[in-house]
C-alpha cells in the first residue's frame, strides 16, 4: 500500500534529554486534537477549548510561554518542552508507519483556515480565524517584508530515535524569517535561522523523501509570538503537513 | 494483510469520488490501482489494491507502459501517451491538518518529456481547486522542482525518481 494508515503529530511532555511523545491525530475537531497556547501556568489539561484562557495583547512583541496538547476536548497535557524559544530539541514531531510511500520530500506550513486561502502579508485582521496569526502585522513581524507570527524549526533527518537535546539554531525574534518560500534544514542538523509559516508565502520543506515503507520520525519546533499588532479574538490557524504517495 | 486491512482496499477499489490511474502495457494488458492483487502475509489470504511502486516499479513493468490515464470522477479521462523517452509518472498528495481537517489535494499523471531538465507534462484532477476553477488541470514543471497551479498549496520540489521508476 503506497498512503500510510497512520501519520500523526506527537508533542514531549517529559524532558528534552528524555522525551515522552504524545500523540494527536490531525483533523481537530470539538476541542480534539488541538494545540492550544497560554500564559505561563494558566492552562489546565481539563480546560475545554471553549473556555481556554485568553491570553492578553502584550505591549510589545513576545513568544507565548506555553504549550498544551488536547487529544479530548478536557483532555489535555503541557508541552514540557515548550519553551518559547529555541532552548529545546525534543518539542514536536510527525510519526508515521512502515506502510506508505513518500513519492516527494513532504512540506510543513500554516494557514487561516482549512481552505488554505492565499495569505496577505501584514494584513490585519485578516478572512481567516487564523490569519492574524499568519498574515503578521507591520511592524510587530517586519516591516518591508512582513512575516507570520507562527515561527518553526526542523530537523532534516527522518529517523525512529530522538535528536539531541538541546539548543536548535539562532533564537527567532518575531521579525525572523529564514527565507522566502520553501526553506529545507541540512542533514542531521536543525535550520539554523528560524522559518516563519506563511501559507506558500513561507514554509519548510523536509530534507528528503523518507525511505519506502520504513516508519518514522520527523521532528518539528514551533513557536508562537504575539504583539500590539495582532488582532484580537479566537485565533485557529491550521498547521498544515503536506506530503506525496505514490 | 489483515481482514481489516483487506477490507480498506476492496473499499478503497471502488471509491466513486477519486480519481484513480490506469496504464495500457506493450503487451496490450490494461492495469489500475482500482484493480486488487492477492496476497499471502503471515498465513493469511488478504488483498490490496494494485501500487504503482510495488507492481509497476518493482516488476519492471514500467519500462513496458505505452499509455497512462487519469479516469476522473466526473467520468473525463486524460490520457498521456508513453516512449521510452518519454517515461510516466503517477503520485497523489494529501494535507493533514492541526485544527482542521485531512483531505486528498490532486492526483497526478505525468510524462517527462526532457530528461536532462526534468521537464513534464501532467494532468491533474484537483480535489480541492479555488473557486471557478476546474477540477481537471493540464501543468507542466519539472520532475527536478515540481511546482503549484495554485497557491494554496505546497510546491513539492523534487520528486522521488526511485519511488516513481524513473530512470533520467
Amino acid at each position: 500500500m503506497s498512503d500510510f494508515t497512520t501519520i500523526r503529530a506527537m508533542f514531549n511532555s517529559n524532558t528534552d534529554a528524555s522525551p515522552t511523545w504524545n500523540a494527536l491525530s490531525f483533523g481537530g475537531s470539538a476541542g480534539a486534537n488541538e494545540i492550544r497556547w497560554c500564559a505561563s501556568s494558566a492552562g489546565a489539561g481539563g480546560t475545554g477549548s471553549a473556555s481556554w484562557p485568553q491570553y492578553n495583547r502584550p505591549a510589545s512583541t513576545g513568544s507565548v510561554p506555553e504549550m498544551w496538547g488536547f487529544s479530548a476536548d478536557t483532555s489535555g497535557i503541557k508541552c514540557a518542552t515548550y519553551t518559547g524559544d529555541n532552548t529545546k530539541a525534543n518539542v514536536m514531531c510527525i510519526d508515521f508507519d512502515n506502510l506508505g510511500t513518500f513519492a516527494s520530500a513532504p512540506t510543513f506550513t500554516a494557514y487561516g483556515d482549512s481552505t488554505h486561502a492565499a495569505p496577505s502579508a501584514g494584513t490585519q485582521p485578516g478572512a481567516q480565524s487564523g490569519s492574524p496569526i499568519v498574515n503578521g502585522a507591520n511592524p510587530d513581524t517586519g516591516t518591508s517584508t512582513i512575516t507570520g507570527y507562527c515561527k518553526c524549526n526542523w530537523y532534516g533527518d527522518d529517523q525512529t530515535g530522538n535528536p539531541t537535546a538541546g539548543s536548535i539554531g539562532t533564537n527567532p525574534s518575531a521579525t525572523t524569517r529564514n527565507a522566502s518560500g520553501s526553506v529545507s534544514p541540512g542533514a542531521a542538523a536543525w535550520l539554523s535561522t528560524w522559518q516563519d509559516l506563511q501559507g506558500t508565502i513561507a514554509y519548510i520543506t523536509h530534507r528528503r523523501t523518507p525511505a519506502a515503507t520504513t516508519a518514522g520520525k520527523m521532528f518539528f519546533s514551533p513557536i508562537l509570538f504575539t504583539g500590539p499588532g495582532m488582532s484580537t479574538g479566537t485565533l485557529q490557524m491550521v498547521l498544515t503537513f503536506t506530503y506525496a504517495f505514490a | 494483510m489483515s481482514l481489516s486491512s483487506s477490507l480498506a482496499a476492496m473499499s478503497a477499489a471502488f471509491v466513486p469520488r477519486t480519481a484513480y490511474w490506469s496504464v495500457r502495457l506493450s503487451t496490450g494488458t490494461r492495469l489500475s490501482e482500482r484493480q486488487l492483487v492477492p496476497t499471502w502475509h503471515e498465513g493469511q489470504r488478504g488483498v490490496r489494491v494494485l501500487d504503482w511502486t510495488l507492481d509497476l516499479v518493482a516488476t519492471g513493468d514500467i519500462a513496458r507502459v505505452r499509455e497512462v490515464s487519469l479516469f476522473c470522477p466526473d467520468g473525463r479521462v486524460a490520457t498521456l501517451d508513453i516512449t521510452p523517452d518519454m517515461p510516466a509518472f503517477q503520485f497523489k498528495t494529501k494535507s493533514l491538518e492541526m485544527l482542521g481537517a485531512g483531505a486528498l489535494e490532486y492526483q497526478v499523471i505525468g510524462r517527462v518529456v526532457d530528461k536532462e531538465s526534468g521537464r513534464c507534462e501532467c494532468f491533474a484532477w484537483d480535489y480541492r481547486p479555488k473557486p471557478g476553477e476546474s477540477h481537471l488541470v493540464a501543468y507542466k514543471t519539472s520532475v527536478f522542482h515540481f511546482g503549484a497551479w495554485r497557491d494554496t498549496v505546497t510546491p513539492l520540489g523534487a520528486l522521488s525518481l526511485e519511488v516513481q521508476g524513473l530512470r533520467l
